[in-house]
Parts: structure tokens; sequence; C-alpha cells
């Protein structure tokens, strides 16, 4: 573990310098903009919004958990998470909601305007509603025109509230339905009554638009209250609802939904202003919903660090342009290279033993593992073998450069297919700890950990051939950054074979070396997405079509 | 269906007895087949290109009438307007989408707004596009020209 902590140090070391002499060289203002950029990420996230408390719950609540965590389960996460505060960008604000939690702040700002308006909580909720939630834009327009603003909302100025509700059943003849029978009815103020079933088939088609319902025969508003009245139960929660969802879809700048299949979450970035900053360092916003779903808030894709929203989206169609050309390449089995049985890939780990001859080789490349397992893991390496020849791209050989590329990408994807599947054994293995050797449930926590550390770092090693793909081969950085993706690749493998091993009792006995390993992914992930970065940002990686 | 009743009863109360809003308006109105059929024959308003013609529109109320709008048609190649589309005779009309159209108003009420509409076409929501652009131009020359045109052929 020592040996490897020092040579990740030194590592680092090289990249600050490298990085520093060329933002002197060609950039003298990037430096000075990192500095302040520290600085920014320097204050506590938490001293900021004190006067809305209602606007930061997730925030505090997020990294609280993260300290729980650290300090409780996994000792070594404190050092990175120094390293964390350290980073450059400003910390995200957001919070997940529901819509319901997102009319619930509504009906307090209400609460908060009523002695502005002096008028009741359900009138200044169709003011709001016909504003789009806007309090700003209403506040303006209520100091200029009053009176006026009420009677285009359909609100009843004449302060008299006579004839509005249901009346009881009596004979009555309805002019919507034509029919002459005993039923209730419903009229507001301005007396245009009609029987119930007909306003509740009226309202019930409405409830959806997300607007204001009014008269049948004119604009005078039906508040919640009349609603709910006319429909039983609370039928106006449907109204309001929908009301909120074109509210989302208007502020979709500061609003998303969650991308992920029936998930309810809606996002709520605060501070926009932080995300011109994370574009300019080339960083991309990623969110994680109350249920746990973490997906990019710019593009609404997976996480998809190191690469930036730019250059995921070039990606992705250009894979999606391709994949005709390539999936022959890319077969799911593949022969032993010794006796030429045909092998499938069942778990994460690029580490093969053939069943039937018990050669030990690189899913890869192909090749002996032995030069693989403790030395520099040769396969995350294009190599250019051309190099010295100075011969323009041909389309074939382009082509064969994406495939290396995108080939290394669909490996880590599947990888991390059959890593999620080993995840679902990890929670028996937890149990099989507690019930067999009486290990306690939270002790027992390194091994999720473990894994969660195992998915980020192949997610950031997956993306990261995106990166390579469209950086300048011949810049010195990029060899950094391959470097880089050798050594996590090597550290996620490792740890990744760690998790395949079934008995409980190698598993605790094996326990240090969980954690350390798990750390060192850790940090060597954090140290390929930073180098990443850097890349996007000085111009060395772009995407292009 | 009784609401379709009382709606023939107005209807042909209000054609017989001469009305002043409908009566300019309206040659003719009756029920094809059953209720839920009807045709209309209205009358170019004065001051306008349609002026001296008269125009057949095709009405059929859906089951959820009155909840739902009536579907409204002008006859097919017979009317160059810029809300109809000439092929179709579809008309662009906000009352007759299913989230302005309220239940109080009747047939009466519709032939009446597209009479209103003949009267002032909104060229920012076109189905025929060369007359909106004439209009938006405001060539009244070639507007009257243009529909002419296509009402004597």
């Amino acid at each position: 573990m020592t040996d490897l902590e020092s040579d990740d140090s030194l590592l680092l070391e090289f990249e600050d310098d490298d990085s520093e002499s060329i933002s002197n060289i060609d950039a003298p203002t990037d430096s000075k903009a990192t500095h302040l950029d520290s600085d920014f990420a320097n204050i506590p996230p938490h001293n900021v919004d004190t006067d809305d408390s209602e606007f930061d719950i997730d925030e505090s609540q997020f990294s609280e958990d993260d300290l729980e965590d650290d300090y409780l389960v996994f000792p070594i996460k404190k050092t990175t998470k120094d390293l964390l505060d350290e980073d450059s960008l400003p910390s995200l604000k957001y919070e997940c909601l529901t819509t319901q939690e997102i009319f619930d702040s509504m009906k307090r700002r209400v609460h908060h305007l009523q002695p502005v308006f002096s008028l009741p909580p359900q009138d200044i909720l169709i003011l709001m509603q016909r504003y789009d939630w806007n309090e700003e834009r209403l506040l303006e327009e209520w100091t200029e025109k009053m009176d006026n603003l009420l009677i285009e909302s359909g609100l009843n100025t004449s302060g008299e509230s006579d004839g509005r509700g249901v009346k009881n059943g009596k004979e009555f003849f309805c002019p919507i339905c034509c029919e002459e029978i005993l039923t209730e009815t419903f009229s507001l103020e301005c007396g245009h009554e009609y029987c119930i079933d007909c306003y509740r088939h009226y309202i019930k088609d409405r409830l959806n638009h997300g607007k204001i319902i009014t008269c049948m025969d004119c604009s005078l508003a039906l508040k919640n209250e009349d609603i709910d009245q006319i429909m039983g139960g609370a039928s106006s929660v449907k109204l309001m609802d929908s009301s909120i969802k074109s509210f989302i879809r208007k502020h979709s700048n500061s609003y998303k939904w969650c991308p992920y299949t029936d998930c309810k979450c809606i996002i709520h970035l605060k501070d926009t202003l932080s995300l011109q900053e994370y574009s300019r360092l080339h960083a991309s916003r990623f969110v994680t919903c109350s249920m746990g779903h973490s997906f990019c808030f710019g593009c609404g894709f997976e996480i998809h660090a190191p690469a930036d929203c730019r250059v995921t989206d070039q990606w992705v169609k250009k894979a999606r342009l391709e994949c005709e050309n390539l999936n022959w390449v890319l077969s799911h089995t593949k022969e032993c290279p010794r006796c030429s049985v045909n092998i499938e890939k069942n778990g994460g780990c690029n580490h093969m033993v053939c069943s039937s001859c018990r050669h030990e080789f690189c899913w890869i490349c192909g090749g002996d593992w032995a030069p693989h397992g403790s030395s520099f893991y040769q396969c995350a390496i294009y190599k250019n073998e051309d190099k010295n020849k100075l011969v323009a791209d041909t389309p074939k050989k382009t082509l064969r450069r994406y495939a290396f590329f995108y080939k290394m990408f669909t490996e880590h994807e599947v990888s991390a297919k059959l890593d999620w599947k080993l995840g679902e054994t990890v929670g028996f293995k937890v149990k099989g700890l507690q019930e067999k050797i009486g290990v306690s449930w939270i002790e027992g926590q390194f091994l999720t950990e473990s894994l969660k550390t195992l998915n980020e770092g192949r997610t950031a090693l997956k993306w990261s051939f995106a990166v390579a793909y469209y950086s300048d081969p011949s810049h010195n950085l990029t060899k950094i950054f391959i470097d880089n993706q050798g050594l996590l690749s090597n550290a996620v493998e490792s740890l990744s074979e760690l998790l395949q091993i079934k008995s409980p009792e190698v598993i605790m006995k094996r326990r240090t070396e969980f954690y350390n390993k798990a750390g060192y992914v850790k940090n060597r992930t954090k140290a390929l997405l930073e180098c990443g970065r850097d890349l996007l940002r000085k111009g060395i990686s772009k995407a292009r079509e | 269906m009784s609401r379709a009743a009382k709606e023939y009863k107005t209807i042909t109360k209000v054609l017989k007895e001469g009305d002043e809003v409908y009566s300019q308006l309206i040659v003719g109105m009756e029920p094809k087949e059953d209720l839920t059929r009807w045709e209309a024959l209205i009358r170019g308003p004065s001051g306008t290109p349609y002026e001296g013609c008269n125009f057949r529109l095709h009405l059929s109320l859906p089951q959820e009438y009155p909840m739902s709008p009536p579907y409204v048609k002008f006859e097919p190649y017979a009317m160059p307007h810029a809300n109809v589309d000439f092929r179709t005779g579809e008309i662009c009309l906000d009352i007759l989408t299913k989230q302005h159209w309220s239940p109080a108003w009747d047939l009466l009420h519709v032939v009446q707004a597209i009479g209103q509409l003949l009267d002032e076409p909104v060229s920012s929501s076109p189905l025929n596009v060369d007359i909106a652009n004439i209009l938006k131009a405001n060539d009244m020359n070639a507007y009257y020209g243009l529909v002419h045109y296509y009402i004597k052929s």
C-alpha cells in the first residue's frame, strides 16, 4: 500500500507542475482564475442561503450523510474528502423535490405574501397560478393595476360572496345538458348556474391542463375549495399538480425531471450562477435524486465524467452512426488464445482463466495475464504504431483508431453491467458475513462501499475513452492521461477481482485489502477526472464531428 | 340528446322569426339525417372580399357534446381564407379547440364566431399561407383579387 501511495503522490505532483507551466505560458489569466476558484471552494457550503431555509434541505443532508459514512465505515475516505475540498469547482446547490413539495413551498410563499395583498390565501393562489408562480412579476403588476389585475384573474371584486357554492337539490333546468331534473347545482357570484353533473364533466377534463378553471359562461375563476366542493375529495390537488408541472416545463433551466423510468423526482438547481463556472471548467453538473439516481443536469445523460456534455453528445452520436460497422468486431464471446474454447465473460474482471486449459489471459488484449498483474497495465494504451511515418489519416486508419477507443468504451460498459450483477450478490455476501461469522451489518458495509467505488471507477474509466479519442495524441498531457487510465484500469480490475471472492471467511481475512484497494481506486478516479478536465480546459481534447 | 333537441328548437325559431344578429349571417341551417350532423349556409359579410357569396359549413357534434366542441369545416376547395385549409376546409379557431371551448356555447355561437373570422382573418396563425402573406403585407388589392379568383373558379 505504501508503495502505491508514494507512486500516486509523485504523479500528482508531476501533474501540478505541468499544468502550472502550461497556464503560465499561454494563458496567464487562467492560473489566476483557478486560484480564485479554490478560494471560492474553501467557503463552507452551509453558510450561504440562510434566509429561506426551506430551500436547502437536501444539500445539508447530503454532506452529513457523507460524513457519517466516513467516520463509521470508511476511514480512508477522510483523506479523499480533504482532497475533494481543494477542488476548484463551486459546490452545486440543488435539492430533490416532488411536485407536492414544490406546491407546499408555493403555499408558504402565499402565506408570506398575504399581508401584501390582504386577500384570502385561495385568491392569492389564483393570482400566483395566473402568473405561473412568478412572485416578482405578480407583485410588479399588482402595484401597477390592483383592481384590474383581480378582474383579469377572474376574482370577484364586489366583496359579496352571495350565490357562490353548491346549492341543494331542487327542480332545475340546466342550459348545458337541457335536462330538467331534481339535482344539486353550482354557481359562482356571477349567477351562471348549472347542474352539478355538467360541472363535474367540465372540471374533470380541465384538471390536467394546469390552467385556472373559470365559470362556463364568464371569466370568473373557480378556487380550489370550489373544485373540491364540486368534485368531492381533494381533486384540486390534481389541478395544482398539473399547474406545477407546467411551471417546471417553463423553468427547465433550473428544474429537471429525473430521467430514470417512473422516477417522480425533480431536481431544482439553486445557484444558476455556478453553471457558467462549470461549463468554463468543462465540468458537468452531476446530481443525485432522493431515489439515488445519478444523472447529468446539463444533458440528462448518465454520469459521464471526465467527458463534458459536448464530448458525450458527440461520442454518443458517433457511436450510433458507427455501431453497425463495429458490432461484428465486438462480439461477446472470445476464444481462449491457447485452446480455442469459446469463453463467455461472466464477471467484471478482465483477468480470465480458461476453464478447460487453465490458461490465464487478459480479456482485452488476449495476451498472457502475467505481465499485466503486477506491473503496468498495457491494455489501456492505444499504441500509435505509425507515429514516425508522417502519413495523412486515411479513413481506414481513423476507423481503426475509433474502433480501438469504442472497443475500450464498450468493454468497460459491459464490465460495469457485470459489476452491477455482482452488486446484487454483495447484499447476500454482507448477510452471509452477518450470519456465518457474526459480523455486524455496519461492519459489513465495506463491501457495499467497495462496490460503489468500483462502479464509480468503471464509469470514469469508460467515459475517459471518449475524452481520449478526441484528444491530440501527441500532446504530453494526453500521455499523462493515458497513463492515468492505465493506473485506474489496473486498480479497478484488482478491486473487481477481490469482490468476486465468495467465501465469507476469506473476505473478512482480506478486509484491509478491500479498504486499501477501494481507497486507491478512489484516488486514481479523482486523478483521472482532474486530468481529463485539464485536457478539455486546455483544448487538447475537443469534440468534433 | 335533449341538448341537441333544444338547439334544434332554438335554431329553427331564430331562423323563422328573424334575429338581428343571426339573420344577417345565416342563410340556412338544418340537420342532416339526425341531430348530430348539421349543414349551414352563411353569407359573406359586407365589406369583405367574401361579400355576395354564400359558403357552406359542415358541423358535427361529438358524443361528448357540449363538453367537447363541435367539429366544423367549410366545404372543401371552396373557402379561400387565411385561417381555413383550402383543400380540406378545416378551420383554425381557438374556441373550437378543447382547451378553449366552453359548454355554455352552442352551434349558433360557433357559426357567429366563424362569421367574425371571415371579417377579421388572423394572419399570425395561418392555414392558407398565401393569403396570410398577402394580408401581412397589407396588399388589399392582391387580397381581394386572390379571393375572388378562387371563388369564381
